[in-house]
């Protein structure tokens, strides 16, 4: 207990993290800051609840009058807010509903196949809520906050403040009393990863607490019980999930996937000679598969391992966006649960040689 | 209680910086001398289990210390050549963190900080950061780590380089103090820190042992080797070419030469009593400081 509080002071003690957290903060923000009236939602209200055929087919005519109401106008003149507004929600509907019979001739599709995986698919599609609408600004911006600026929250914290976590000791010349004290070695690395895992549980909340907090106050609280598939990258998404479930799933995964990231600088701090080679490794390591998807042309099964990588890990995305499995021994294992076990898999594997490296670490200088 | 060395090596990539070193300790405090590059740090790391050896094994009451390994580390008090703080830590701060590496319980380390901090005389600055201590205080503050779990076996690697006379004196005092039922191994330049604490001197050279006598013996071994010679200045560089030269003293308007030598170096030379400086100087062809 005693090393795990020294751990966490010096941990947090680090001025820097403080720093560059505000920064990607304010970054974060976009520099905008935009509300929703009154009227806008008052609007949403109106076309609130799940969509019938004939919901469908008002906001068809209603549509229309906008699209006629374009054609008509001159070039230039814009539609007012409200009429906007309007547009926007019957497109979204029209979208919703687009999602709905997606799936309807997905299920169509799957009667005729076969596959290790087929009626696994079938169940989830069939588990999929009725398409609903109602005004969830704020869920979907949450969302959309915790799989893009939060991953580079994340994972800069995770990077400045644990890739010392070791090579500090060997600058400052303190490896010498830990390396040669009783608890320096196998109690001492515990505590760091006790402390570090720590630390990453408080940079996600403390981004989660912003990410709610801006989106609440822009948008208000917002409708949680919709449907993932009302956001247009959950649009092929199997997973019966409205968007309280599924950004607590999200925000668990990030956390596993955040663990997980944390483990290895841990591990490369532990090998490390000095800080700077310790964070230039784990930024690498964090970095270098988005650059390659963004930029090399791959083939899908390439795509999909990189995904695995941490920094998609963190960003959720594409384990819920389609329906993906790997066949193990014939049973289907669907991503998320593949990426639960790789993610434990890896941090075992991390700890056990971390571990194996402080049991055996000399001091280096 | 024995410490017993059996032919440890330690190679670097391109240097053998210990070269099958034998050797038994028993309780009490043994001195290391040897020149810089010679080996001391390197065998006292091995010993202090930061560092392991090429080939050869350390055994500990019969027992070997890899395998002892944590019960091995809770022996032993370490004070390394270079002392590395937390700069923004406070003294107090700092030694509470060691202690429990040391896995000293709250209570036990809250007692035992104020008493290795009054043992090193930094009592009065225990509410400092470490980061603004002197070279000889922050020395002081590694000395009192290393007190901290009443270590059987004391590894201190030039604890009083840097330190001011005074706490030379009391360093010493301290050691001698508490070696009577523990293992010292203090390695230094500064041959008065041993010449009447150590029970046995160990001479390293280019990582080999060359001696392990007490200082009595070591002393007697030169005894008739340690010449003074009374010379004009003009001849001074003469002798130094030729001798190993130690101590040169002015006596009014002569020189006086303390010389190293198996012959008499000149006619008038007088024979004198041996001190560890002289035997330093016999062994190292290099003045001590
Ligand atoms: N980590 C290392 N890597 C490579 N060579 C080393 C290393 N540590 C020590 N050496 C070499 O081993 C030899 C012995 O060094 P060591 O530090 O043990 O000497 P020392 O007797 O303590 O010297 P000093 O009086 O200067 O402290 C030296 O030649 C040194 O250059
Ligand atoms: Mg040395």
């Amino acid at each position: 207990m005693q090393l795990l509080k020294f751990e966490l002071y010096k941990l947090f003690k680090q001025k820097i993290i403080y720093i560059t957290f505000f920064l990607l903060i304010i970054f974060s923000t976009g520099f905008t800051f935009e509300t929703t009236t009154d009227s806008e939602r008052e609007l949403y209200k109106q076309w609130e609840g799940s969509i019938t055929e004939e919901t469908l087919q008002q906001a068809e005519i209603e549509s229309n009058k906008i699209t006629k109401k374009i054609e008509g106008l001159e070039f230039g003149i814009p539609l007012s807010e409200n009429e906007q507004i309007k547009y926007g929600i019957y497109e979204n509907i029209a979208f919703i509903q687009g999602s709905q019979r997606n799936r309807e001739e997905k299920l169509k599709q799957l009667e005729n196949e076969n596959n290790y995986n087929t009626k696994l698919e079938q169940e989830m599609i069939t588990k999929v809520d009725r398409p609903y609408f109602s005004y969830s600004k704020a869920p979907m911006e949450i969302i959309d906050y915790a799989s893009f600026y939060a991953i580079f929250i994340t994972g800069a914290m995770l990077l400045i403040g644990l890739s010392s976590i070791y090579t500090n000791e060997t600058s400052s010349g303190t490896d010498n009393y830990i390396l040669s004290s009783k608890k320096g070695r196998n109690s001492l690395a515990w505590a760091k990863i006790t402390a570090s895992l720590i630390f990453t549980v408080i940079v996600v909340l403390a981004w989660e607490v912003f990410n709610i907090g801006i989106n609440f106050i822009k948008f208000g609280i917002g409708d949680w019980q919709t449907p993932i598939q009302n956001m247009f990258k959950y649009f092929f998404s199997p997973y019966g999930l409205n968007m309280f479930d599924f950004h607590l799933i999200q925000l668990s995964t990030h956390l596993l996937a955040a663990f997980c990231f944390a483990l290895l600088i841990i591990l490369v701090s532990s090998v490390s000679k000095n800080s700077l080679i310790s964070f230039l490794i784990n930024g690498v390591i964090f970095a270098i598969p988005i650059m390659f998807v963004e930029t090399v042309m791959m083939p899908n099964w390439l795509r999909d391992v990189f995904s695995f990588s941490f920094i998609y890990l963190m960003k959720v995305e594409f384990l819920f966006e389609g329906f993906k499995t790997v066949n193990l021994f014939g049973f289907p294992v669907i991503y998320p649960i593949l990426a639960v076990i790789w993610m434990i898999v890896m941090s075992i594997v991390f700890v056990m040689l971390t571990l194996q490296v402080i049991k055996n670490k000399e001091v280096m200088i | 209680m024995n410490l017993t060395i059996n032919n440890v090596s330690k190679n670097f990539k391109n240097k053998k910086a210990l070269n099958y070193i034998n050797l038994e300790l028993t309780t009490g405090v043994y001195g290391i001398l040897g020149a810089n590059g010679s080996g001391k740090t390197t065998l006292m790391r091995i010993l202090a289990s930061v560092m392991k050896p090429s080939s050869g094994k350390i055994l500990f009451n019969g027992k070997d210390i890899a395998l002892m390994d944590h019960e091995y580390r809770d022996l032993i008090g370490y004070l390394p050549q270079h002392v590395g703080l937390y700069k923004n830590f406070t003294a107090e701060k700092f030694l509470k963190y060691i202690a429990s590496l040391k896995g000293l319980s709250k209570k036990e380390a809250n007692e035992k900080v104020n008493e290795v901090m009054s043992l090193v005389g930094l009592l009065d600055h225990r509410k400092e950061k470490v980061g603004k201590f002197s070279g000889g205080m922050k020395r002081r503050v590694g000395i009192a780590q290393a007190l901290l779990n009443n270590p059987k076996i004391l590894i201190v690697d030039e604890p009083t380089a840097g330190l001011d006379p005074k706490e030379r004196i009391r360093f010493r005092n301290l050691v001698s103090k508490i070696s009577a039922d523990r293992i010292v191994l203090l390695s230094t330049h500064i041959v008065s820190d041993i010449e009447f604490i150590a029970k046995e001197v160990l001479i390293l050279k280019e990582g080999q042992l060359i001696k392990k006598e007490t200082p009595q013996k070591l002393l007697q071994g030169i005894e008739n080797k340690v010449w003074s010679i009374s010379v004009e200045e003009k001849d001074i560089s003469y002798f130094q070419e030729h001798y190993q030269v130690g101590n040169i003293m002015r006596d009014q308007d002569k020189f006086e030469l303390r010389i190293v030598s198996d012959s008499k170096p000149y006619k008038n030379a007088e024979n004198v009593v041996p001190n560890l400086e002289d035997l330093y100087l016999f062994y190292f062809e290099e003045v001590a400081i």
